[in-house]
């Protein structure tokens, strides 16, 4: 049982995100006693070797510097020594398959390379452990199921909903938000929560139509102390996160403005809405968004009877 | 000012009929994202906005009617979604600017208009 969510958590995962990216790289020209020392003062067992414009060419390892120091050859320059046809791994790949890679050919450690072929980042056994567990521990902290699991049946009041947006599918914007709301009209709660969920699941959903290259996911996890969102995609991210909060800025096109989107409200909004507001965007790989609204005996519609239904409640026909 | 007494103010046509009823707040936009960050409760929407985004925004934030400004022609998708969400529906010939004075001179407090 556990093992089987490990894997699936392995299955989960991206390379990029188990990667290790402020790589230390160095140059053919460079000698290899440079390497050497550079080795030992980061303490690491591989060089990749890059060429003036990030294109990897080779790479030099504890092996390349033994045979160097064998032959009396230390002060060379890299480019004679370093192993010149590596052995590399895909950013986008799944991590699985970057692991069968490492597994078959012994090596220590993974060059991974994007689209372009620049290289992003080094997959090594620790840099995966290290992915594993932080991804373990959000899962914990969220309090997650098994992922397989459609509906949390270990509350009575439990609800799971996971919808997929895609990018670019305007008239889509508010289906998930509209489709949540009814849930927990049906399930009682406060309009105020409703509300807040709603128009929080509403803003990220438009940020992933209008912003994302290929659309995203939201997963929307209740039970009885918490309604738990996560919102998911895989680019472009975000390279100035506190100016994409800012009131107001937005890079949406004009096109996209006379939609309706493209106020730059949408995150200051999602912020304010939710009672735990979390972002993390890496440029070129993606966003994530972790919210967690707090449902109090109010909120969950236990102290009073509820109020005149609000339109949520009405929300029983259509989409 | 009543529900419908506004319709005549600004010689609306109601598309999708509701309940008459008291108006205290009107949240005017052409951006949804200006109405959902809006703080009112009970609110009636003026938007430009004729597509089913503009439905779904009124139902997350729970506003009471949505009337679309500039006499736009509303599309079926949009006039079918307000009716299987309970949410009423007008359209004047109004711009937004004159739907906002027409409708702010006849209310106490003034509407809020961020377009
Ligand atoms: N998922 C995302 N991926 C990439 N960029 C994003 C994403 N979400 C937001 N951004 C960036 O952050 C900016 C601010 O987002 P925010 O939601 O606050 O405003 P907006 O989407 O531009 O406009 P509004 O939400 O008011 O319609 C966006 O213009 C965009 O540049
Ligand atoms: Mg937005």
């Amino acid at each position: 049982m556990e093992f089987s969510f490990v894997q699936e958590l392995v299955h989960r995962l991206k390379t990029f995100q188990a990667m290790q990216t402020d790589v230390v790289t160095t140059r053919a020209e460079q000698r290899m006693r440079e390497v050497q020392a550079l080795m030992r003062a980061r303490r690491i067992s591989g060089v990749p070797v890059v060429d003036e414009v990030g294109d990897l060419v080779g790479i030099v390892t504890i092996e390349d510097i033994i045979r160097a120091l064998d032959h009396g050859h230390i002060e060379e320059p890299v480019d004679t020594w370093m192993t010149k046809d590596v052995v590399t791994v895909r950013d986008r790949w799944p991590l699985t398959e970057s692991m069968s890679v490492l597994d078959r050919t012994g090596y220590g450690r993974l060059p991974v390379l994007d689209e372009s072929g620049k290289l992003v980042g080094i997959v090594t056994p620790e840099s995966i452990l290290h992915s594993l567990l932080v991804e373990l521990n959000r899962l914990l902290a969220q309090d997650e199921e098994h992922p397989h699991q459609a509906v949390d049946r270990s509350a009575p009041d439990g609800l799971r909903m996971e919808f997929q947006v895609t990018a670019g599918d305007y008239d889509s914007a508010g289906l998930s938000s509209v489709r949540l709301k009814r849930e927990l009209a049906n399930r009682g709660l406060a309009q105020d929560v409703q509300r807040r969920v709603a128009i929080a699941v509403y803003e990220a959903e438009a940020n992933l139509i209008i912003h994302t290259e290929r659309g995203g996911q939201i997963l929307a996890v209740m039970d009885d102390e918490t309604i738990r969102v996560t919102v998911e995609d895989d680019g472009p991210g975000i390279a100035d996160i506190d100016l994409a909060m800012k009131h107001g800025w937005s890079t949406a096109s004009d096109l996209v403005r006379t939609l309706g989107f493209g106020a730059g409200l949408g995150l200051p909004n999602i912020r304010k809405c939710a009672d735990h507001f979390e972002i993390r965007s890496a440029p070129g790989y993606g966003t994530r968004l972790n919210l967690r609204f707090d449902l109090t005996p109010a909120a969950r519609g236990d102290s009073a009877p509820k109020g005149p239904a609000g339109r949520g409640d009405e929300a029983g026909a259509g989409e | 000012m009543l529900w419908s007494e506004l319709m005549a103010e600004l010689d609306a046509t109601v598309l999708v009929p509701g309940a008459d009823f008291d108006v205290n707040a009107i949240a005017a936009a052409d951006l949804l994202s200006d109405i959902l960050a809006t703080e009112k409760e009970d609110f009636v929407i003026l938007t430009g906005q004729t597509s089913p985004p503009a439905i779904r925004t009124a139902l997350a934030v729970g506003a009471l009617w949505v009337v679309v400004v500039r006499g736009k022609t509303i599309p079926q998708e949009m006039i079918d979604l307000a009716k299987s969400f309970g949410i009423p529906l007008a359209v004047t010939g109004k711009k937004m600017f004159e739907a906002c004075v027409s409708a702010g001179a006849r209310m106490w407090n003034s509407p809020s208009s961020r377009s």
